[in-house]
């Protein structure tokens, strides 16, 4: 009898993990390439999926729950790479990401209401092998639903430098800056592992929410 | 006394050095890696060394790995954060140009810093 909470229980605990914040790492891979990634923090869970047509776009779904305030996005999002420099041993990039969807609600005084929804943001990282810098920033349209400005900034550094192929360990520190949020600025210390097509980010807040990160390619 | 068996001692020293790098040295010249991420070295085709800037992480080697091991005429592929370069072996007969190598690496996403051909080298 307990075996069906139980497994609503890891059903549910996947769909809370399964989510995306696509600038986090990069939403653009080779031409052909498929990226799946995942982001949740104290605010929302996001995912994306994307094909990579060329080397400066991919298109994708994207899937976001707001737990405070219990609304969903379901969008199709485009990244489009709008510069990036390569130079020997650092890279940076500059991305425009757009997506456009509908919005569920059914939180008072709204009745299993779906809004049309539109975000736009730009992220922009530099790195090189010991370090890492990145921001980004979105505003999300919902209608009478939700509507709000976000922004992020990274820095991180590398322990140590290990070759491809190499599992590699970046501590990264992000602030958070969330208007509509009830802690509207947070600290986010957070160890990311690294290797081969898989990025995993761990870390808690300031305000105590676990945040946890996941990027595969293939 | 003690200034012989100093002299002595660096000689040895260094003549232990010299022991201990040739190893290394020998290698760098053979211009090979210990072992290769995908495919394999075609001991009788044409080795390519070519310099990449931008290449600072995993994903950007595993998308030049995947860009250059989908032609049929790359043996093998070698890909080093370390050296900011990439080692493509060639199949038999076979040959990129130059013009060719520098599209797939742009088209991947990166630029060419410079390329260098050894042919049959076993």
């Amino acid at each position: 009898m307990t075996t069906k909470p139980m497994t609503i229980g890891i059903i549910s605990l996947c769909i809370v993990l399964a989510a995306a914040q696509p600038a986090q790492a990069r939403p653009i891979s080779y031409p052909g390439g498929w990226t799946f990634m995942t982001m949740n923090d104290g605010e929302q869970n996001m995912l994306h999926l994307n094909y990579t047509f060329t080397p400066s776009f991919s298109l994708g779904y994207n899937a976001e729950y707001w737990r405070d305030e219990k609304f969903q996005v379901h969008s199709l999002q485009a990244n489009n790479l709008l510069k990036r420099w390569n130079n020997p041993g650092s890279q940076a990039n500059v991305y425009l990401q757009s997506g456009l969807g509908a919005a569920y609600s059914d939180k008072v005084p709204h009745d299993s209401d779906w809004r049309p929804a539109a975000y736009v943001g730009i992220a922009a990282d530099w790195e090189n092998r010991r370090f890492y810098t990145a921001y980004e920033n979105r505003y999300l349209w919902a209608d009478d639903i939700h509507d709000s400005f976000m922004q992020k900034a990274r820095i991180g550094v590398a322990p140590y430098i290990g070759d491809y192929g190499d599992l590699h360990t970046w501590i990264i520190l992000q602030v958070s800056h969330t208007p509509e949020a009830e802690e509207e600025i947070t600290f986010t210390p957070t160890l990311r592992l690294f290797k081969g097509d898989h990025l995993a980010e761990a870390g808690i807040s300031s305000s105590g929410d676990v945040t946890f990160n996941w990027t595969i390619r293939f | 006394m003690t200034k012989f068996y100093h002299s002595r001692l660096s000689i040895l020293t260094l003549a232990l050095l010299v022991c201990l790098c040739s190893p290394a040295l020998a290698n760098h010249t053979a211009n090979l890696p210990e072992k290769i991420q995908a495919g394999h070295i075609n001991q009788t085709g044409t080795l390519i060394e070519i310099g990449v800037n931008g290449l600072v992480c995993d994903f950007c080697a595993r998308t030049l790995e995947k860009i250059f091991m989908k032609r049929s005429d790359i043996a093998g592929i070698d890909v080093s954060l370390d050296e900011s370069r990439i080692l493509i072996s060639l199949q038999d007969g076979k040959d990129i140009e130059d013009s060719a190598l520098r599209k797939l690496v742009t088209d991947a996403g990166y630029n060419v810093s410079s390329i260098k051909r050894t042919a049959g080298h076993s």
